[in-house]
């Protein structure tokens, strides 16, 4: 019979119950009792349940090296260290670079240099316009390849997701074949309504969120995906409409993702060069973003170009430390 | 986004990666077809250069077996920058004298090998009627030209200063390739280019020629790389550029001879 | 407000067809196996899995018919549920959560607040209003679950297994208070529980669900003194058998012949049950009276309360109600053979 009932029949304990199909073995004849006395002290009495018995064996504590993995002296496999130094070398020693080699004594002229804050202002309000066209079409269509299964689903995410692996000049010509003045829709904005893209600012915008905005899509599905549909069901079952029920539950449940997915598709269109220039061109002040400043600038004055990039540097270290708290939740 | 597939989609990398791995080594393999090792003569040439380029290297190559010209077309700007970060090469052709001065003290005596002008770049067929530089500063025209940063774009800034004509451009391109791209895309209506480009681009570009008096003239210089890997290579290759040979190839591209 | 449901659907394996009538203000408790349907039975109830065939109504509206094509969403429907893990919303305080469906419903955002309060108040949480739910312990989650079903005047309430995620020492008290609210709350009520002591206490009809299908539905006490399956037997703790009377008594398929009071009530086929405590264990053959005996092993000892439920094999498996003191005497752990022995009266028998 199994031993750990009998412990607890001869103790007077609750022992575990009795599940289907626990067999207990042959004739437990033979073994002897461990407590003396056993059931004959309380043969007869109503044997009331323990107060509070010590954990069932079945519970016993993890033991301590695991409880200290789970609190983070994690030990990593071997290697992983000296490869993970090389990665952060490797990435971390052209900024370094950057930042040893700038030409700190110029540093004031070439900030004020024409062209520089215009440059700024026209990136900044490209990449910020790219992330909210991003957000309006991005986040639908990312809810919609997460939970509606319709035909051809996976070929659409594989379209949506191209431009991530386009070479960017590659996006811009396709821009340029799609909404420049004689593009396949180009010419229909054109002529019935007038408006013409290429040589823009919303052109440059349009450029980033074409390059950008899979990032989004792609990152926001996933998040979507993970997160768990009942709190939806809970909310219908409250009377909250489909509207409703985004915005109070599903959203706020999808914030990390949203705010990973926002930060990867800002940077991206920050930095967005070959598709820029192919399709909006570059002209100070309506379409020559930072990045195409930089570019130029290297071509006469390898100096302010350094500079340039720091600039460029500084705000997007800015913003990633400022979201580091969606990157890295503490929880 | 789930991986249904991951299997899969794992072989189908790694196949990938197994086919780049073989083209890679073919690649490497025909440079050695030839039984000898052959030399490889590298030049550093500016953009507008590529087509004509090409021609005389092949040639170059025909007539001198042993030697392989391999080409890197790019800006003279970024051309200059690349080997004064250290880039290997041994021969360097670019679009204007300044480029060059740049270059200093890391190539021999310079030597001017050919020319170029400027012209109008218009869509076939001319459709807006444009005759000549005064024509870009009408409004309703899109005018794209190549940025002041780099030579075209110097040049053309030159000429219509020459010309007394002020021109507002929907663009600066990084490149005057940018500007060809853009008036044969249609994107715009008119640009300024060389002459070589017209020519290079075919049917796709009209070109409208620039009255002498505001052209400018491009000297494009030819010199070899002081720490050069094949002088005597070099020299032979810099010699057939200058020959009757290599400057009807240049003419047929539609370069000028050298100023 | 009576619930009439007719559910027909299929969802992987399960094959749902139930049939169920619950009269205003009822409780109805729904027991079953693992997969036997239940919560996708609820989730029906509920709107949340669309019917293939069948029929819904509450009070006469109809939320649901497949021949008419009428389908009321979920949200639209005046229901409250309780789900499994609670699903409080981590993002919103307790008050939040519990204000949630009024708000969804149009009441403005002050009212909705303070009748939210006041439904706190009703599970004694009321100090609670502003904590987040991840600091709330399982029993006041399952309070503030309850608390944000009932805030709306739901029509219908749906409970599924509502008291499982508490351990034993909490559940007793929360079943009590979830006995209460469920006894004042005038709308009809249907709770999934795998427990026997909740299905006793909290239903007054209980319905039992096997494979999809309705296999008994009654009272507790026709189910604990009448039960029909395995299942409810093994719930309650009694003995059941299946067979065919005859004029003295009851072949059981194996075999096997019981004898119940003269003459059998019932004939065909029929139920057999016999409680634990009607059957004695003796070491020797017995003497007397007893009808049914018969040779068998003690398998296995549980502790129940105060008293010992032995298992035992042998020619027909039963299990005996016994003291401790009993066990001691007899020595019963030792695995020896015992002889079993049931009255006949002891046998109730009724048609299958």
């Amino acid at each position: 019979m199994n031993s750990r009932r009998r412990q607890a029949v001869e103790r007077g304990t609750g022992g575990p119950p009795l599940r289907d199909g626990d067999h207990t073995g042959g004739p437990a004849g033979g073994r002897s009792r461990e407590t003396a006395g056993g059931l004959a002290v309380v043969a007869g009495d109503a044997i009331a349940p323990p107060p509070r018995p010590e954990p069932p064996p079945w519970s016993a504590p993890a033991p301590a090296t695991t409880r200290a993995a789970r609190r983070g002296d994690e030990r990593a496999p071997l290697g992983f260290v000296p490869l993970a130094a090389v990665a952060v070398a490797f990435l971390t020693l052209p900024l370094v670079a950057l930042l040893v080699r700038a030409p700190w004594g110029s540093l004031p002229g070439d900030l004020t240099a024409p062209g520089v804050l215009a440059a700024l202002r026209l990136s900044l309000i490209c990449s910020v316009g790219a992330l909210g066209l991003s957000l309006l079409f991005g986040v639908p269509l990312a809810w919609l390849l997460a939970r509606v299964p319709f035909r051809g689903r996976n070929l659409v995410r594989a379209l949506v997701l191209l431009p991530m692996v386009l070479p960017p000049v590659v996006g811009g010509v396709a821009l340029l074949l799609a909404f420049g003045r004689n593009g396949i829709a180009g010419q229909w904005l054109d002529s019935l309504a007038g408006v013409t893209l290429p040589f823009t600012t919303l052109g440059a915008m349009l450029a980033e969120t074409f390059v950008a905005m899979p990032f989004l899509v792609i990152t926001v599905e996933a998040g979507i995906r993970a997160m768990d549909r009942r709190y939806e069901d809970a909310a219908a079952t409250l009377g909250a409409g489909r509207w409703r029920t985004f915005r109070l539950v599903t959203l706020p449940l999808i914030a990390p993702a949203l705010a990973a997915g926002g930060a990867l598709c800002w940077a991206r269109a920050l930095g967005e060069f070959g598709a820029t220039i192919t399709f909006a061109g570059n002209l100070p002040g309506s379409t020559q973003t930072m990045p195409l400043a930089v570019y130029l600038a290297l071509q006469n004055n390898p100096d302010a170009a350094i500079t340039l990039s720091l600039v460029m540097l500084a705000i997007s270290l800015a913003v990633l430390v400022g979201l580091r708290s969606h990157w890295f939740p503490s929880r | 986004m789930t991986r249904p597939t991951g299997r899969r989609s794992l072989a189908a990398v790694g196949t990938l990666l197994a086919a780049l791995a073989l083209v890679v080594c073919a690649c490497g393999a025909n440079a050695d077809a030839g039984g000898e090792r052959s030399r490889e003569l590298s030049v550093f040439a500016a953009a507008s250069l590529t087509d004509a380029f090409t021609q005389l290297g092949d040639r170059f190559t025909a007539a001198h077996p042993g030697v392989t010209v391999t080409f890197n077309f790019a800006g003279s700007n970024d051309l200059v920058t690349q080997l004064r970060q250290g880039a290997p090469a041994d021969v360097l052709a670019t679009a204007d004298t300044r480029s060059m001065e740049v270059a200093g003290d890391l190539v021999d005596e310079p030597l001017a090998f050919a020319g170029n002008k400027l012209a109008v770049a218009v869509a076939p067929g001319n459709p807006e009627g444009i005759g000549g530089l005064a024509d870009l500063a009408r409004a309703d025209l899109k005018v794209v030209l190549a940025a002041p940063e780099v030579p075209a774009g110097k040049y053309a800034e030159e000429a219509l200063a020459k010309a007394g004509v002020s021109v507002a451009p929907v663009s600066l391109e990084v490149s005057v390739k940018g500007v060809v791209t853009k008036v044969s895309l249609g994107e715009a209506d008119a640009g300024v280019v060389y002459v070589t480009d017209v020519a290079a681009a075919g049917e796709k570009l009209d070109g409208i020629a620039i009255a002498d008096d505001h052209n400018v003239l491009a000297t494009y210089p030819l010199a070899a790389l002081v720490a050069n890997a094949h002088p005597d290579d070099a020299r032979a290759f810099i010699d057939f550029v200058l020959s009757p040979e290599g400057q009807q190839v240049l003419a047929d591209h539609g370069f000028l001879p050298a100023p | 407000m009576s619930l009439e449901a007719a559910v027909g659907l299929r969802k992987g394996t399960l094959d749902l067809d139930v049939r169920l009538e619950v009269r205003s203000s009822g409780v109805v408790v729904l027991l079953g196996p693992n997969a036997a349907g239940k919560t996708t039975l609820l989730r029906a109830l509920a709107g949340l899995v669309p019917l293939e065939r069948g029929r819904v109504t509450l009070d006469d509206a109809v939320l649901e018919d497949t021949t008419a094509g009428v389908r009321t969403p979920t949200e639209r429907r005046p229901i409250g549920v309780v789900f499994q893990d609670y699903l409080l919303f981590p993002h919103m305080t307790v008050l939040e959560n519990v204000a949630f469906g009024l708000r969804a419903r149009g009441t403005g955002r002050a009212l909705a607040r303070a009748r939210a309060l006041e439904m706190l108040e009703r599970v004694g949480l009321s100090d609670r209003a502003s904590a987040k739910p991840r600091a709330l312990s399982g029993g006041q989650a399952q309070r503030v679950a309850l608390a944000r079903a009932l805030a709306t005047d739901p029509r219908l309430l749906l409970l599924d297994e509502p008291l499982s995620a508490m351990d034993a020492g909490a559940r007793a008290e929360l079943r009590r208070g979830l006995s209460r609210h469920l006894a004042a709350f005038p709308g009809t009520c249907l709770v999934i529980t795998h427990d026997p002591i909740e299905a006793m206490t909290l239903g007054d009809q209980l319905v039992v669900l096997e494979a999809g299908r309705v296999v008994q539905a009654g009272t507790p006490e026709e189910l604990s003194s009448r039960p029909r399956s395995r299942y409810v037997a093994d719930l309650l703790g009694l003995n059941l058998y299946h067979g065919r009377a005859d004029e003295r008594s009851i072949v059981l398929t194996g075999g096997r012949r019981l004898i119940a009071a003269d003459p059998v009530p019932a004939s065909g086929e029929v139920f057999a049950v016999i409680p634990p405590r009607a059957v004695a264990l003796h070491r020797v053959l017995p003497e007397g009276s007893p009808r049914n005996v018969w040779k068998g092993v003690v398998e296995d000892l549980d502790v129940v309360g105060n008293h010992v439920r032995a298992h035992v094999s042998g020619e027909l498996p039963i299990i005996a109600e016994v003291t401790p003191g009993a066990v001691a005497s007899m020595r019963l752990d030792d695995g020896g053979p015992v002889f079993v022995a049931v009255k006949a009266v002891e046998v109730e028998v009724y048609e299958a």
